[in-house]
């Protein structure tokens, strides 16, 4: 596929957590007027605007936010896709760049879930991001809603345990164990929301979600944003060295959704469309697994986490209980995964998590990623899945110039 | 008291002498699906017909609903919530189907173990009806 490449020119997320001073627009401006500063422009050069917001995905966010940073008159395009969003409203950026209509584009994200507990948790916590099929097939939505089925937590759980079964080597410890980790590496996190490391039996003996999740082992709702500026190949030839040095190269930018399954429609594959995902960025940006320095996936669940080194192609087929158990996904590992805490750490605004993975990545191959920085990175993937289902997937490269 | 309802109809043929499941099947690709459905996900057709589904199946996964699920949708008891166990049951050669399972012991359910089709009231409504849903329980003979 011949075409321009297209740069991650600046980059910004908010501390992930409680923000009760600052409404979904505080939060949106702030991460949006950070990455702008960051890439060096000021709003009047961006061309289109892609906004997510999940929880608010009517309230047209986007325009509200052009208030507050600069009403210049652009297509703004408010876009919601489950947890998802995020990735989503930098694809629209993205794709708008691509197809010649501007050379700037900006793609926000933002959320405001704080108060909601952990994403496993009840009524109010499930209820922000549970799985509400609708129209065509809202009679089973409605079913299964109604006798209790078909939530987050519940379908984590059992495409974790349906893996476990196919290939062997998992067990209630092992998911533990991930979630231990990814709360470990959230203690280098300053923009994270939890920082507390927990020992495996404080993780094991907590309530238990849906078998084998337990609450730490959910990712936590909290408030944020990101916000992302990207620019063409034509326009970053025109910008300054530094500004050159500074960008990172979008090297695959995939959205999936699920191909048709048995079952697809009562059941959320999460499997099918990451796989193919990752297939497609590998593609794209002409590298393999082996090649990735880090990666940022959707561990909604530590149950989600296993599943997808499987689907991410980070092992072999079958094989994530082994390469778990190797060590690899620490931060000190041969693939690091999640050096950021993750959903379960770091938190899970919804409409931001698909923006602040990329932006996790991109600082990482800046060097900018501070105490927990990986040393050396220069090729890195963040992954985002949205349950219903649509999931992105971003490979990025460290600048050459 | 009042008297028993379904929790949805066309869902099952409950009340009758042999209760099933209504599935649908394309009349073009042959693909089944549950619940019934008047268009095809997987050919794009909108040719299917009423297809009554199997009773017994494997269990294909499977966890534990430790929490209350949001109201609405879920319907069932709040008050006295006890944890219940909730999974998949692939019907031989035809579809997979969501449902709840009779036990919530996590070491009464292997994936793979024959389950059957039961019939158990789920909650009262307003109107004093006991409100009747599927589930799927171990069978008897492993
Ligand atoms: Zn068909």
């Amino acid at each position: 596929m011949a075409s321009e490449d297209i740069w991650i020119l600046g980059s910004n997320m908010t501390k992930f957590g409680k923000h009760p001073d600052e409404d979904l627009v505080d939060l949106a401006s702030e991460a949006a007027m950070a990455a702008l500063a960051d890439a060096g422009i000021s709003m009047a050069e961006v061309g289109i605007m892609g906004v997510g917001s999940l929880m608010n995905a009517s309230a047209g966010i986007g325009q509200q936010l052009q208030k507050q940073i600069g009403q210049t008159g652009i297509p703004v395009y408010n876009v919601a896709n489950a947890c998802a969003t995020g990735a989503t409203a930098l694809r629209v950026a993205i794709m708008a760049v691509k197809a010649g209509e501007t050379d700037v584009g900006m793609a926000v994200g933002v959320e405001k879930l704080a108060g909601a507990g952990l994403l496993g948790q009840a009524g109010r916590g499930a209820a922000s991001d549970t799985w509400e099929p609708s129209g065509r097939f809202g009679a089973v939505g409605s079913t299964e809603g109604r006798i209790g089925t078909g939530i987050m937590p519940g379908v984590f759980a059992q495409v974790g345990m349906e893996y476990g079964h196919k290939y062997g080597g998992t067990s209630f410890e092992l998911f533990a164990k991930i979630s231990e980790k990814n709360h470990a590496h959230s203690t280098l996190n300053p923009l994270a929301a939890y920082q507390k490391r927990f020992t495996l039996d404080e993780i094991m003996n907590d309530v238990m979600i849906a078998y084998p999740n337990t609450r730490p082992m959910c990712s936590g709702n909290c408030d944020g944003a990101a916000a992302m500026i990207v620019v063409s190949d034509a326009k970053l030839k025109t910008l300054s060295k530094r500004q050159q040095k500074h960008a990172v190269k979008i090297s695959a930018s995939v959205l999936t959704t699920d191909p048709y399954q048995e079952a697809c429609q009562v059941l959320p594959d999460v499997n099918t469309l990451t796989r193919n995902a990752a297939k497609q960025a590998y593609e794209q940006a002409g590298i393999g697994p082996e090649d990735l320095d880090l990666v940022e996936l959707h561990d909604c669940f530590a149950t989600a986490e296993l599943v997808h080194y499987d689907n991410l192609m980070l092992c072999e087929e079958g094989g994530a209980a082994d390469f778990f158990e190797s060590g690899a996904p620490w931060r000190d590992g041969s693939m690091p995964v999640n050096v950021s805490g993750g959903l379960q750490s770091k938190g899970h605004p919804i409409g931001a998590t698909g923006i602040a993975n990329i932006h996790e990545v991109a600082m990482h191959l800046r060097g900018d990623a501070g105490d927990r920085q990986i040393k050396g990175a220069k090729v890195g993937m963040a992954h985002v899945i949205g349950l219903g289902s649509a999931c992105g997937v971003h490979i990025l490269e460290k600048s050459a110039a | 008291m009042g008297t028993q309802v379904p929790i949805q109809e066309g869902l099952f043929t409950w009340p009758s002498e042999d209760p099933r499941l209504i599935g649908s099947e394309c009349n073009q690709c042959g693909a089944v699906l549950f619940p019934a459905q008047s268009g095809c996900p997987k050919c794009a057709s909108d040719d299917t017909k009423h297809r009554e589904l199997g009773k017994r199946g494997s269990l294909w996964t499977w966890t534990i609903q430790g929490f209350p699920p949001k109201a609405p949708p879920y319907a069932g008891d709040l008050e006295n919530f006890e944890p219940f166990g909730v999974g998949y049951i692939e019907l031989p050669g035809e579809v997979k189907v969501e449902a709840r399972l009779t036990t919530a012991d996590k070491d009464a359910l292997k994936i793979g173990m024959e389950m059957d089709l039961q019939f158990l009231p789920l909650y009262v409504d307003d109107d004093g009806n006991e409100v009747i849903t599927f589930a799927f329980s171990p069978a008897q003979e492993q």
